[in-house]
């Protein structure tokens, strides 16, 4: 173990880390006062988040890193979290135990101190494992790992003075203990002789990481630490080394990568026995009862599409009144009242009447359907039900050659595809991750809502609640299915096995819920007023304007005038694309608009039609069978989500990937509507 | 597990079969409605109960996924698995009042939006919405769900 003293404490940087679910972003939030999303399930921070806090004179900056199991450069975020702990080189990583989970969480504390971080340990979940009937002597485990521990309950802010005076203490005083596994007489020789050669030539990689972590990485054959090793000017010849180690040790271990692996946990769990007190005896803890029916394999899948069909209902009916609230302010009293100016130009009362309030408008009142979809999204995320949907469909997944993590970007889908591309991040193996990314998107997200909302209701009314969750299915079933061609065609290889953490259920917290709920409501309010803005201008514009020149607000009322427009133009050339669906052309403009966001098709729609929320369902009955409508609305679920979701898989996957997801979704979204309306037409349905 | 506790069971778990019956023939009926309105031209084949239990699809699923529950419940205490059939119990039992209050929201949302756009509000449809198969059985699901409280205590909290 080393002492460093370090007095200069003026801009200093702290990393959390810890396993996945052990409530790293709730740490955040306390020790920050931030806002960052909290969930009871795994995977909630995809990508590192940063905040801040001060101290007295001390400004510290506090990153939250993705949950990682293990040091390894198996998945990316491991590589993330380590990478930004090497290269970034934070004064203190706290490193977050789950006393409910507390060997898993040891192995990552173990590989954080052989990695030789300044680390403090924060015990959390305390009460948890209380309940479970057992407590960690955390006196005893600050004795053995020569670190500060501080026992807290994350969820009550409990312990979190105290982790903050522990972080500033480890400032002052560095503490590491690199040598905390013992490899056994064999591989620790080979060992020592490995670091005196790298100190020897490789001396700068050797000032990034300590030289014993890179001399056990060697062993283990770390791709990233042999790649770095190779790139040196005496890489080769270290290579030559670790192979000869490596061969000396053949004899006495048959698989060093797992011998070391072994090591490190058989000592995780040799302090976990030495700090563990039964306190009383164990007993069925609610998760336990709860659990034995929602994960049921026979009980759990009908459990679940129950509550999701709850969830919907939920939405929908309870969030009525403030849909029409909105709808009679917006399209009523406000458009009526911008209509009746005086001294205004009809062409901009038109603009802002039938343009802007029209578009933005028929978006708007779907703001309360999407306040309660993510209300009730939060109380399942906070309660940890969600965790327990990707383990019931894990079995279903594996059906398509699928890891069942692939459930989580999915069911993420649902609130927004862009942060389900990136948590397909999660996933460890590189052609399940990409697959991963690519269908993500087939996950019905709440802008399309608003698109179903409007033609299930006018087409298929009482069906409507049935017809919108059967929407969420096929997007899945598609999903699935794509997802499985691309693996037997593109991502060849094996299908991993799917570990994840079940955490217990938890009330949920109310101000948690309400924060989620505002943040994810505040991104469709920020769109509205941004993006589909943007949208509904354009489309009122190209509506009121053609090849002939300007024709004037009164395209918006008269259907022969609207026909010359640029709009009429667009949608009779799409039309025509269309025509074995029998769409309406201003529909077949509409989705155009809905490459931007699809929330706008909406907006479009009651441009295109000239009318409110209310009226849209008077055009839109008369545009669309029941038949028609719903292959209308396959095709929004599956055609490009957005640009935000295509730029982020473009970020995640490159160029060629992005051109690749919007290439299949905009074939897939004709086949499946074609196929729909075909398949309709045989039944005789209309 | 004291005499107290067992009694408590044998109660829920008798009145877990009969509501589980009842939940499993409403859950039928519905899906019966659901495909009468779906196959059948209009007005040729009348449903059952179609006031009090509409044909939905995803209605027919909650109440036969309550049913199932409620009479697995049944299964494990038949093969002398109490905390199994505890579980089931409780989860059947939550579940059939979540649904039960969903219902009742929604019957007052509906009297609430009825009110904002001007439209009648009839004593008809507000009776027939906290009436409908949901809501009855739901009623009755709370005294399940009390029990399998009280056998919690009994059972596992007197530890």
């Amino acid at each position: 173990m080393s002492v460093v003293s370090d007095i200069k404490l003026k801009r200093m940087k702290i990393a959390l880390a810890g396993i996945p679910n052990v409530g790293k972003s709730l740490i955040f939030n306390q020790l920050t006062g931030g806002r960052a999303w909290v969930g009871n399930w795994p995977g909630v921070t995809v990508e590192k988040k940063v905040g801040k806090i001060r101290i007295g004179d001390n400004e510290l900056e506090v990153v939250d890193l993705p949950g990682i199991y293990s040091l390894t450069a198996y998945s990316v975020d491991e590589l993330v979290a380590r990478n930004f702990i090497v290269e970034e080189r934070p004064n203190v990583v706290v490193c977050i135990l789950n006393a409910a989970n507390f060997e898993r969480s040891l192995y990552l504390a173990i590989s954080l101190l052989e990695l030789g971080a300044n680390v403090v340990l924060d015990l959390n979940m305390i009460d948890i494992a209380k309940n479970e009937g057992y407590e960690v002597d955390y006196v005893r485990l600050q004795s053995i790992l020569k670190v500060p521990v501080v026992p807290t309950i994350a969820t009550e802010g409990c312990g979190i003075d105290e982790l903050k005076k522990a972080i500033l203490s480890a400032m002052k005083e560095r503490r590491t203990y690199v040598g905390i596994v013992d490899y056994g007489a064999d591989v620790e020789r080979e060992i020592r002789r490995l670091k005196s050669l790298l100190e020897e030539l490789a001396p700068e990689l050797c000032r990034k990481y300590p030289s014993r972590w890179i001399a056990v990485k060697l062993l283990e054959g770390d791709e990233d630490i042999l790649s770095k090793v190779s790139k040196l000017p005496h890489g080769s010849r270290m290579l030559e080394e670790v192979e000869r180690s490596k061969r000396s040790l053949r004899r006495r271990v048959e698989d060093l990568e797992s011998y070391i692996t072994e090591c490190r946990y058989r000592k995780a769990l040799e302090i976990a026995q030495q700090v563990l007190k039964r306190i009383k005896t164990p007993e069925v803890t609610l998760t336990d009862l709860l659990d034995f029916v929602l994960t049921h394999k026979v009980l759990g899948m009908p459990i679940a599409l129950s509550i999701m069909y709850l969830l919907f209902r939920f939405s929908f009916e309870v969030s009525a009144p403030l849909v029409d609230t909105i709808d009679i302010i917006m399209n009523h009293w406000l458009h009526d009242w911008l209509l009746s100016l005086p001294g205004l130009p009809e062409s901009l009362k038109s603009f802002l009447a039938d343009g802007i309030l029209t578009g933005i408008g028929s978006v708007l009142v779907f703001l309360p359907v999407i306040a309660f979809f993510f209300l009730g999204f939060a109380l399942l995320e906070d309660v940890g039900y969600m965790a327990r949907i990707a383990f019931i469909v894990d079995k279903i997944f594996h059906s398509f050659h699928l890891p069942g993590k692939v459930a989580i970007p999915l069911v993420i889908g649902f609130g927004c595809n862009v942060p389900a591309v990136m948590a397909a991040r999660t996933i460890e193996d590189e052609n399940e991750r990409k697959v991963a990314a690519l269908i993500a998107p087939l996950s019905s997200c709440n802008a399309r809502l608003p698109v179903y909302m409007v033609i299930a209701g006018a087409v298929l009314r009482a069906y409507a609640g049935a017809v919108i969750l059967s929407l969420y299915a096929l997007g899945i079933l598609l999903a699935l299915i794509v997802g499985w061609l691309f693996r037997k065609i593109i991502f060849k290889g094996p299908s991993t096995g799917f570990i994840l953490e079940l955490p217990p259920y938890l009330s949920p917290k109310l101000s948690n819920v309400v924060l989620k709920t505002w943040e994810r409501t505040k991104r469709f309010l920020f769109k509205a007023g941004t993006v589909i803005l943007l949208g509904v201008v354009v489309a009122w514009l190209l509506s009121v304007s053609g090849p002939g020149g300007y024709l004037g607000p009164k395209a918006l009322e008269a259907p022969e005038v609207l026909e010359r427009s640029w709009v009429g133009v667009i949608g009779h050339v799409l039309a025509w694309a269309f025509a074995p669906m029998k769409w309406d052309w201003r529909a077949c403009a509409a989705l155009l608009f809905g490459f931007i966001a699809k929330e706008t098709v909406v907006g479009t729609m009651g441009i295109l039609y000239g009318v409110g929320e209310e009226r849209i369902t008077e055009a839109i009955m008369r545009s669309f069978t029941p038949l028609t409508g719903y292959a209308y609305m396959a095709f929004v679920l599956i055609y490009v989500p957005c640009l935000a979701t295509i730029a982020m898989i473009r970020n995640e996957l490159g160029l060629k990937y992005s051109l690749l997801a919007l290439i299949y979704e905009v074939i897939l979204a004709y086949f499946v509507a074609l196929s729909i309306v075909g398949i309709g037409h045989l039944m005789g349905i209309r | 597990m004291s005499n107290e506790g067992s009694r408590i069971l044998s109660v829920a778990i008798s009145t877990s079969l009969i509501i589980g019956i009842a939940y499993i023939t409403s859950g039928l009926i519905s899906l019966y409605n659901w495909s009468v309105m779906i196959l059948a031209p209009e007005g040729m084949v009348r449903g059952i109960l179609r006031k009090y239990i509409p044909g939905d699809l995803g209605m027919a699923l909650i109440l036969l996924s309550i049913g199932l529950t409620l009479l697995t419940a049944v299964y494990y205490k038949l093969r002398q698995s109490i905390t199994k059939s505890f579980s089931c119990l409780t989860v059947g039992s939550t579940l059939a009042i979540i649904t039960m209050s969903m219902q009742l929201l929604t019957v007052l949302a509906s009297t609430i939006d009825s009110l904002i756009i001007g439209d009648t509000i009839t004593v008809e449809s507000v009776q027939l919405g906290v009436l409908r198969i949901d809501s009855l059985l739901g009623y009755v699901a709370i005294l399940l769900f009390i029990m399998s409280l009280r056998f919690y205590d009994k059972r596992f909290r007197a530890k």
